[in-house]
């Protein structure tokens, strides 16, 4: 079955990057049961205002610990691997607390600001970047196509394209969460003819609302 | 020992005194609450003109001036020195520490959470809540279920029992709009219409009757309007740029736990396009999720959950305020159980054992596990138990109200208040159960409106 590619950000490319990936992978387990193991996430973090020596501490251990952030070029970097959540961290820049202006900030109780870094499963889509989503102009042709006739209803339809097969509405999915649906399904009306002796019909559609997809299926009588 | 007297309707502890000589130092639990004591010496009524006094009905009395801490009173009184009938000392400070009052829901043992704690927590929920949309509570990719009101009662029953799913939207395809929800209530009411002798709704008839003339008749019977089922007016929704504090009050003001989030890019309305359902226990998750690694900015998230006033308690002794928690036996009729969800306002009911040991949860919405092989259309409610009932929904795959792989969500007073809520964030656990460690003994219930009526201030 299909499942989409979840989008990575991007290593660093340096051959010769200590393994500080090691440090961050480790997986402390809960002593007691408490819900499903938490996936772990790549996050990055990024400083673009220069510096000799920048590290980060963060409210993922509690601010206990600061990590040396890797230089490439005139910005620093860090990858971290986090369960799912929201978390505060700073920059120490040569000794000094900071924090990034323009990324998403708060200010804590104590005054102090902090930046937020929100991991999630899944990255939400940047629908400006998303080619299919542009309507298409339309195609330079003549428009005398002649509607259908009844004898071109008896006819078999076309086959169906393979891809429309998977979607959202044709797999087992929990309350939570369905896989993110490919765009190659979006906007086609689905349905499910009743079952038994019940006059009914199942409606199904999944489409975009900004980035983020919904799939709303109908139950529906037929009128006699 | 000595023994001190009666001066109110709450103290009426005697204890028996030994006259002269002998003295020992005792502690007793004084079960009673009160705080005015006197001394009976040698056969009469003294006070100690060293401590504070008050006069009473009883002429001077010793007064002590409690700390509101504790809920159980110790009283812890010694004697400096055998034999001396007149040096007795109360140890004022001892006593102070120990002896407290009842208040309200705090329970015994344990420091209740600072005034400023909670107004640092509340000021800090609200301003999330005022900043973040419904946009937030849409999962990535999510799938909602709707039906046409014209669809028969009976196969929508079976709809939502197949789909695994509490509650749906209604459309009406005339209006083109969506008109109501249709909840576990409805079926729960349904059903005890079928057993009512001379009710107008037969097994055949449920066949054939649809969706709306239901609500309509529902409206009609029970007179209220239940606060979805509004054919002619605006339906209570949300829009997806509303704030998260809109919505949650929106819930709690109607009374309901689920709001369906429409999108419609006319001004009228027309065209609505059905989003998402949004319940408390999504908006629940996101305080969670924005909260739970940062407990500096909520400090009583790792309070535990008994020092902080919230939920319905089991009454402790000498309490005269609460009223005891709904409670039912695994063998009481699933009629008395929907009587009591339906009377009492309540989403869900503990079963529990002859120990008040806690066993399962009834909610409303296992009411859905009836369609499982038709058992609604031959069996009477009054004869099912509320164990066969359970036992239906056992083998559902559907993971809706599970966590852990549990349905019913436990929790002791000392764990923290994100514990609690955490599992209030989870679909379908509407109520955390506090109990005794190792007894399961039912000693609170923390529901999701209590909390955010908590933190809203409501």
């Amino acid at each position: 079955m299909f499942v989409p590619q979840t989008p990575v950000p991007p290593l660093q490319r340096a051959a010769d990057v200590t393994p500080v990936f090691n440090q961050i992978l480790m997986n402390e387990q809960e002593e007691e049961y408490d819900g499903p193991p938490q996936k772990e996430i790549p996050g990055l973090i990024v400083w673009t205002l220069g510096g000799n020596n920048v590290y980060v501490e963060g409210s993922w251990d509690n601010w206990k610990s600061r990590k040396a952030m890797q230089k490439s070029g005139k910005d620093y970097s860090l990858l971290l691997v986090l369960p799912s959540g929201v978390y505060r961290y700073r920059f120490v820049v040569d000794g000094e607390r900071r924090c990034l202006p323009d990324l998403p900030c708060e200010t804590d109780a104590m005054g102090n600001a902090v930046n937020l870094l929100d991991v999630n499963d899944f990255v939400p889509e940047s629908v400006e970047s998303v080619a299919e989503f542009e309507a298409p102009p339309s195609p330079d042709s003549s428009y005398s196509f002649q509607a259908p006739e009844e004898k071109d209803f008896a006819k078999e339809p076309p086959a169906l394209p393979s891809q429309l097969h998977l979607g959202v509405l044709n797999s087992q999915n929990s309350e939570e969460s369905c896989a993110r649906p490919q765009h190659i399904v979006l906007n086609h009306l689905f349905i499910e003819k009743g079952w038994g002796a019940h006059p009914l019909v199942a409606l199904g559609l999944t489409h975009r609302f900004e980035s983020k997809y919904v799939t709303v299926v109908l139950y529906k009588p037929i009128e006699r | 020992m000595f023994s001190h007297g009666a001066d109110s309707a709450h103290d009426a502890g005697a204890v028996g005194v030994s006259s002269g000589g002998a003295t020992v130092p005792t502690r007793f639990v004084w079960p009673y609450g009160g705080k005015r004591y006197k001394f009976f010496v040698d056969g009469e009524w003294r006070h100690d003109e060293r401590q504070p006094t008050i006069s009473g009905e009883f002429g001077i009395v010793n007064t002590l001036y409690l700390t509101r801490e504790f809920n159980q009173i110790n009283a812890l009184l010694s004697l400096s020195s055998p034999g001396s009938r007149m040096n007795m000392d109360v140890d004022n400070e001892n006593f102070q520490r120990t002896v407290t009052l009842s208040d309200g829901t705090v329970s015994e043992g344990t420091p209740r959470v600072s005034e400023a704690a909670i107004q640092i927590s509340r000021c800090c929920v609200s301003e999330y809540l005022n900043l973040h949309t419904c946009y937030d509570l849409l999962p990535d990719s999510g799938k909602v279920i709707a039906l046409d009101i014209n669809l028969p009662v009976k196969q929508s029953f079976h709809i939502l029992h197949e789909q695994g799913i509490p509650v749906a939207p209604l459309w009406d395809s005339f209006r083109g709009q969506f008109v109501g929800l249709l909840s576990p209530l409805d079926f729960i009411l349904i059903l005890r219409e079928l057993e009512t002798h001379g009710s107008n709704l037969t097994e055949e008839q449920l066949e054939t009757h649809t969706i709306s003339a239901w609500k309509e008749a529902k409206r009609q019977t029970y007179g209220r309007n239940d606060g979805q089922w509004r054919p002619h007016q605006h339906l209570v929704h949300a829009t997806p740029y509303e704030s998260l504090k809109d919505i949650a009050v929106k819930l709690l003001q109607n009374g309901i736990s689920t709001v369906p989030v429409i999108y419609s890019s006319s001004s009228d309305g027309s065209f609505p396009q059905l989003l998402h359902l949004a319940s408390l226990s999504g908006i629940l998750k996101c305080i969670c999720r924005y909260f739970k690694n940062s407990t500096g900015n909520l400090p009583i998230l790792n309070q535990p959950v008994c020092s902080i006033p919230l939920g319905s308690w089991v009454p402790k002794i000498g309490d005269p305020n609460s009223r005891p928690l709904a409670m039912l036996r695994p063998n009481a009729s699933l009629s008395s159980a929907l009587n009591m969800l339906v009377q009492a306002g309540v989403s869900s009911i503990p079963i529990v054992d002859e120990n008040d040991a806690l066993l399962d949860t009834y909610s409303r919405s296992d009411i859905t596990a009836l369609a499982k092989d038709k058992v609604y259309t031959h069996v009477r409610l009054d004869e099912m138990t509320i164990h066969q009932a359970l036992q239906l929904g056992q083998d559902a795959n559907t993971p809706f109200g599970f966590f852990n792989g549990q349905r019913c969500q436990m929790c002791l007073r000392s764990d923290p208040l994100l514990k609690v809520m955490e599992r209030l964030a989870n679909p379908g656990v509407r109520r955390v159960f506090i109990v005794e460690a190792g007894s399961k003994r039912v000693e609170g219930i923390i529901s999701l409106s209590d909390i955010f009526k908590f933190l809203l201030s409501l």
